[in-house]
């Protein structure tokens, strides 16, 4: 039932699911430099497998909260054990937007991929299927 | 300076100052408006560059479009050595152009954004220089970053008031698409500024073109009606002010 689902899903989201799977190819970051220790992350999976989400808000930003709140709920859904998530305050840490040309909040990223606005959870289920495709990529390439 | 005389910003633009009673009213937003090639980017960073070489006032210059290492090349050849100046924190450039490599490639957007990321990156640069002097270069690329344009409107009043609040003035540049009759993509651009400032570029013969400039509105000025000769000489932009355009 799950599996029929997920085929039919990818079927009628392949050209997005490839958008983000050139993307990522290319523009794959890691954010961990910018994160600061206190702000919060979920999943301590530290190999390569993790997905890793990045959402950056402020202390002003009013959409931000309910922004954070739908992907918390998606990467439950999701199974949040491979996933982690980083929040960027860039109230705090202006130099991390600066680094990524973040202008809007909130911004999630996710590979080389971003959404702005608060995300709908399609979107972020597109957005992360790309990256789970391409870091089983990775471990085929190695 | 008695206490009814506004504070004034040189421009830092030879015979500019003459046709605003002495400079841009500090803390104020200016808005320069004009149609491609009319010497837009050039005027905001002169008004950076001599704002930091000839008045002691450190500036941030933002560029939305241009990437810094082709701004410097280009400013050099008027004399004006922008990368002595960001070493010697003088000045800030702050590259937020198309051209960043690590910049994500946005795939959605939902109308429930504002612009504080870019208000944090601002007002951090400004913080750090003391900066008294900011330019926004250009305004119009956002029209293309974003599709929410009823957000960007709103959010640009909040985002030039949290600027200027900080004692800054502030410089925002706008290209007016070809056959447009506004100051600009948004069609609010004028509100947002308390000065308006447009540059020409006008066809007079079949062979040549000539440059002109006009001080469309500067609220609390007894601004010049007059459409003026301007160039752009081998070290920068000049006005000259008992000079009228022939173009118009």
């Amino acid at each position: 039932m799950i599996f029929s689902w997920f085929l039919r899903f990818v079927h009628q989201n392949i050209q997005v699911i490839n958008t983000a799977l050139n993307y990522a190819v290319s523009q794959n970051q890691e954010c961990d430099h910018l994160v600061d220790k206190k702000q919060s992350r979920i999943s301590s999976k530290q190999d390569d497998e993790s997905i890793e989400i990045v959402l950056f808000k402020s202390d002003s930003c009013a959409f931000c909260p309910r922004a954070e709140e739908v992907i918390r709920e998606t990467i439950e859904d999701f199974g949040s054990a491979v996933f982690e998530l980083k929040i960027i305050n860039v109230t705090e840490n202006p130099e991390a937007a600066e680094e990524y040309g973040i202008f809007a909040l909130p911004t999630v990223m996710i590979g080389g991929l971003s959404v702005t606005g608060i995300p709908e959870r399609d979107m972020l289920m597109k957005m992360v299927l790309g990256a789970r495709v391409m870091s089983k990529k990775k471990v085929v390439l190695k | 300076m008695s206490d009814h005389e506004i504070d004034r910003v040189k421009t830092g633009i030879p015979g500019l100052d003459e046709l605003i009673e002495g400079g841009f009213p500090r803390g104020d937003t200016i808005l320069i408006a004009g149609k491609a090639g009319t010497g837009k980017s050039i005027l905001a960073t002169q008004f950076i560059y001599k704002g930091a070489t000839d008045y002691n006032e450190p500036g941030v210059f933002v560029t939305l479009e241009e990437p810094p290492h082709l701004i410097k090349r280009n400013m050099i050849q008027f004399g004006m050595d922008l990368e002595s100046l960001v070493n010697n924190k003088k000045i800030a450039l702050v590259d937020l152009s198309p051209s960043k490599k690590v910049t994500p490639v946005t795939i959605g957007e939902y109308p429930s954004f504002d612009l504080s990321g870019l208000e944090a990156i601002i007002l951090n640069h400004v913080k750090k220089l003391k900066a008294k002097r900011v330019v926004l270069d250009t305004l119009s690329i956002m029209a293309y970053r974003f599709k929410s344009r009823d957000i960007l409107r709103e959010e640009f009043f909040k985002l030039t008031a949290n600027i200027t609040r900080t004692g800054c003035t502030l410089l925002l540049t706008s290209e007016i698409p070809a056959h447009h009759q506004g100051l600009g993509v948004f069609d609010i651009e004028a509100f947002l500024a308390s000065g308006v400032i447009v540059l020409y570029n006008e066809k007079i013969s079949d062979t040549s073109r000539s440059r002109s400039i006009e001080v469309l509105k500067l609220r609390g000025s007894k601004h010049s009606s007059r459409i003026h000769s301007m160039r752009i000489t081998d070290e920068g932009i000049r006005v000259w002010p008992g000079e009228i355009s022939s173009g118009h």
